[in-house]
C-alpha cells in the first residue's frame, strides 16, 4: 500500500498502527502533522527551535503509545497538539526544578530563532495577555483545540476556558483598538 | 451586551489571531529528517517492550512450571537429590544419573521450556521488530 498518497486517510493510517503497529504508517502520519505540531510547539516555546525538535519528538512518541485513546483520525492534529502542549508542560515543570541550567542554555544565541513578522505580531497581540489567557488562546488558534479539550489539557471547567479566551480576545481588543496605542514588547507568560 | 453580541464584537480578533497563526506557522520549514528520529525511537520502544513482555511470560510461565512441580509431588524427591549433590559443572550429569528429575521427561520438558522461551523470545522478537 503506497502510504504517501492524500487518498490513504488520517484513519486509515491509524487502523493500520493500530491493527499491526505498523511503523511506516505512523512515520507517514508524523510526516503529515510534523509541520503543524512543530509551529504549534513554537508558539508555546516562543521561538528555542532546539527546545522544539526535542518536544516534537516526545509528542510523537507519547502519541504511538496512546494512539489507541484517539478517538477520531478527523482530528488528529488537535489530538497531537493537545499531547504537545502536556510535553511542553512536563517541559515547563522540570525547567522550574532545573531553573538556573536552563536559563544559562536559553542565553544561547544559536538556540533561538530569528522571529518573523507574523511571530512578532502575534508576540506583541498576546503580550497583553495573562499566563493562562495566553495559554487559552494558543492552544484554540495556534493548536486548534476545542474549547473543551482545552478545559481537559488546562484541568479547567469548560466555563472558565470560555471566559478566559473572551477575556483575552476582549483585553487584545482593548489595548489594540485605537492607531495611537505603541507597540508592547512580548512579556506573557505560558512560554519557555 | 448579550454573549451573541460580543462574539460578533469580537469577531476581527478572531479573523486577526487565525491569520496570524496560520502565517506564523507557514514559516516552519517541514523537517523530513524528524519522521526517520521518531521512527528509530519508536522502534527502540517496540523492541524493549516486546523485551519486557518476554521476560513477564517467560516469568508467568516458570511459575506455572514450579506449581506443577510442587503440586505434582515430585517436589520432595527433587529436593532430596539436590540436596545429595556437589554443586557446579557435574550437576548437569549427575541429574542424568539421577531417575528422579532428569528421566523423566515431562519435568524435563517442563522445566526447560519456560527457560528457552525467557530466552528467546526476546532476541526473537527484538529483531523481528528491528
Amino acid at each position: 500500500m503506497a502510504l504517501a498518497t492524500p487518498e490513504v486517510t488520517d484513519a486509515r493510517l491509524m487502523a493500520a498502527v493500530l491493527a499491526q503497529r505498523d511503523t511506516r504508517a505512523f512515520s507517514e502520519l508524523v510526516r503529515r502533522h510534523e509541520q503543524g505540531v512543530r509551529a504549534f510547539l513554537r508558539q508555546l516555546c516562543r521561538g528555542r527551535l532546539d527546545l522544539v525538535d526535542d518536544l516534537a519528538q516526545e509528542t510523537f512518541l507519547k502519541a504511538f503509545q496512546r494512539l489507541h485513546q484517539a478517538r477520531d483520525g478527523a482530528r488528529l492534529r488537535q489530538w497531537f497538539n493537545g499531547i504537545a502542549y502536556r510535553e511542553f508542560l512536563m517541559w515547563q515543570r522540570a525547567a522550574k526544578r532545573y531553573g538556573e541550567v536552563l536559563d544559562e542554555v536559553a542565553r544561547q544565541p544559536e538556540a533561538l530563532h530569528e522571529p518573523d513578522p507574523a511571530s512578532l505580531e502575534l508576540d506583541r497581540l498576546l503580550g497583553v495577555l495573562s499566563p493562562s489567557e495566553r495559554t487559552a488562546i494558543v492552544l484554540s488558534h495556534g493548536g486548534g483545540l476545542s474549547h473543551s479539550e482545552i478545559a481537559d489539557a488546562l484541568e479547567l471547567p469548560l466555563g472558565t476556558v470560555k471566559s478566559l479566551i473572551a477575556r483575552g480576545k476582549a483585553r487584545i481588543q482593548a489595548a489594540f483598538a485605537t492607531p495611537a496605542e505603541p507597540s508592547m514588547s512580548a512579556t506573557g507568560a505560558g512560554g519557555c | 451586551m448579550t454573549p451573541m453580541d460580543n462574539d460578533r464584537a469580537l469577531a476581527p480578533i478572531d479573523t486577526q489571531l487565525d491569520s496570524l497563526f496560520a502565517a506564523a506557522a507557514e514559516q516552519v520549514a517541514p523537517d523530513p529528517a524528524l519522521a526517520g528520529r521518531v521512527l528509530d525511537r519508536v522502534r527502540a520502544y517496540e523492541r524493549a517492550r516486546t523485551r519486557v513482555m518476554g521476560l513477564a511470560v517467560g516469568v508467568g510461565l516458570s511459575l506455572m512450571a514450579l506449581s506443577v512441580v510442587v503440586f505434582s509431588g515430585r517436589w520432595s524427591a527433587l529436593m532430596t537429590t539436590l540436596a545429595q549433590s556437589r554443586p557446579g559443572p557435574r550437576l548437569l550429569s549427575w541429574l542424568a544419573e539421577s531417575g528422579a528429575v532428569a528421566l523423566d521427561p515431562t519435568m524435563l520438558v517442563t522445566l526447560m521450556t519456560p527457560l528457552a522461551v525467557l530466552i528467546l523470545w526476546p532476541l526473537l522478537s527484538g529483531s523481528r521488530t528491528a
